[in-house]
């Protein structure tokens, strides 16, 4: 019995050791994106002025920018609000019907990863300011950046497409061929287009935007464009890359889109499949 | 003078490590210099107090990095081999008695050798446990080669920022 004491006594850090070190492994192991943006939200709770300070400086120095590309797009916006009000027979009518399918809000990135296997950018706005889940994340100019994870009062923790976890369905714009939008690691700029099927016609270049059916980014949300093609080892399908349109790295303004009509759509999918 | 000296070191680590988590350079460098206020610890501190430190720490940096045990995990067995590092890898002799912060003055080439131990052991943890979900391993290979060495640039930095004020 003393020596089993003794055994105990002298072997006891290491024990501890090894019994914290195996509950650390599974909290990673089984930790997925929804927990890991809880940390974050409450992280941001405590440090989120540090990051907002931070944000604010280097905002500062990217205004200048901002603005001319803000400038351009309102521009480009009002020629296309002209040409479609000139086709529509009832403007009214149709405008609501667009309004009530997507709430718009605007936001500011107060802190962001694009180095990690799993990127999130922290959003300055929460469910005060009507933030929710699931809601699309997008630059200014219609890109698509990534999706609402958990939000707090204040604040709001986004999965970016550079996510190891995100996996969204994209569309070859002008072909109509779907594919899965996924990143595997690397350049923070390229993400990987595959099941594209091998009877699409995809050429470098090709613009790639987000399927209307994966309920988060409106149809015109882009993702990028083809910067090359190849076909799948199984020579089934293709397997492309794209350079993404928003520029990750650089993230200040960007707009929040609520589908208002995907908690619909859901949940007739989850009744179909049962 | 050596609790303010760390304390200081502790504030400009964690906010230095802000910086770094957000900062976008490439996915193939994300730098961290938390693990240095394991290596500044005195080489007397006890086991006990070493695994202390290190949950603290990894778990303070899950907390501020928005990870879920991974950086806990990188860190214990930093905080449990760094005995081992010390007295095996960097030559350090059990009865030379040696005590006080490790600093370059005090342990000479043997301080490299250890810092250089430290650093690889935690990146080679941290970066291949989160790397997992991901299938290139050339890009991981060449995320570790080039993470470490930008965090022992750092590192260094602030060796040689706080390793006389520590010492004193």
């Amino acid at each position: 019995m003393q020596k089993l004491i003794y055994f105990i006594r002298k072997t006891s850090v290491a024990i501890v050791f090894i019994i914290v070190e195996i509950i650390a492994i599974r909290m990673y192991a089984y930790s997925t994106p929804y927990t890991q943006a809880r940390i974050l939200v409450w992280s941001n709770a405590v440090v989120g002025r540090i990051y907002g300070t931070f944000a604010g400086v280097s905002n500062y120095f990217a205004l200048r920018k901002e603005n001319r590309e803000l400038t351009e797009h309102i521009a480009h916006l009002e020629n296309h609000i002209r040409n479609l009000e000139a086709l529509l027979p009832n403007k009214e009518v149709a405008a609501s019907e667009v309004l009530r399918h997507y709430d718009y809000l605007t936001g500011r990135v107060i802190a962001s990863t694009t180095n990690r296997a799993r990127n999130f950018i922290t959003i300055d706005k929460g469910y005060s300011d009507g933030v929710s889940a699931d809601m699309a994340v997008m630059t200014p100019d219609g890109n698509a950046v990534g999706v609402v994870v958990d939000c707090s009062e204040n604040f709001a923790v986004a999965k970016t497409l550079l996510n190891a976890d995100m996996r969204i369905s994209g569309v070859l714009s002008g072909d109509g061929s779907h594919g899965a939008v996924v990143w595997r690691g690397g350049d923070a700029g390229v993400i990987d287009f595959e099941e594209l099927s091998k009877y699409a016609s995809v050429k470098e270049g090709d613009v790639v935007c987000a399927a209307g059916f994966s309920h988060y980014f409106p149809r015109e949300a882009v993702i990028g464009n083809i910067e090359k093609v190849a076909l799948a080892e199984n020579g089934t399908s293709y397997n492309c890359k794209i350079r993404l349109a928003a520029d990750m790295g650089r993230l200040y303004n960007v707009v929040l889109v609520r589908n208002n009509h995907s908690g619909e759509a859901k949940a007739l999918e989850e009744k179909a499949k049962k | 003078m050596r609790n303010g000296a760390y304390i200081l070191l502790v504030v400009v680590v964690l906010l230095l490590s802000l910086v770094l988590n957000n900062l976008a350079i490439t996915p193939l460098v994300a730098p961290m210099v938390y693990i240095l206020l394991l290596i500044f610890l005195p080489i007397e501190t006890s086991q006990w107090k070493m695994l202390g430190a290190g949950v603290i720490l990894g778990l303070t940096m899950d907390f501020m990095m928005g990870t879920v045990g991974l950086n806990l995990l990188a860190t214990l067995p930093v905080a449990y081999f760094r005995r081992f590092i010390l007295f095996s890898l960097a030559g350090l002799s059990s009865v030379s008695n040696e005590e006080g912060v490790p600093t370059p003055k005090r342990l000479g080439v043997r301080f490299h050798r250890y810092v250089v131990a430290v650093v690889v052991l935690h990146s080679l943890l941290f970066y291949g446990f989160e790397w997992l979900s991901l299938s290139n391993f050339g890009v991981l290979m060449l995320r570790i080669l080039c993470s470490i060495s930008v965090s022992l640039a750092l590192d260094y930095i602030l060796i040689y920022l706080f390793s006389k004020r520590l010492s004193a």
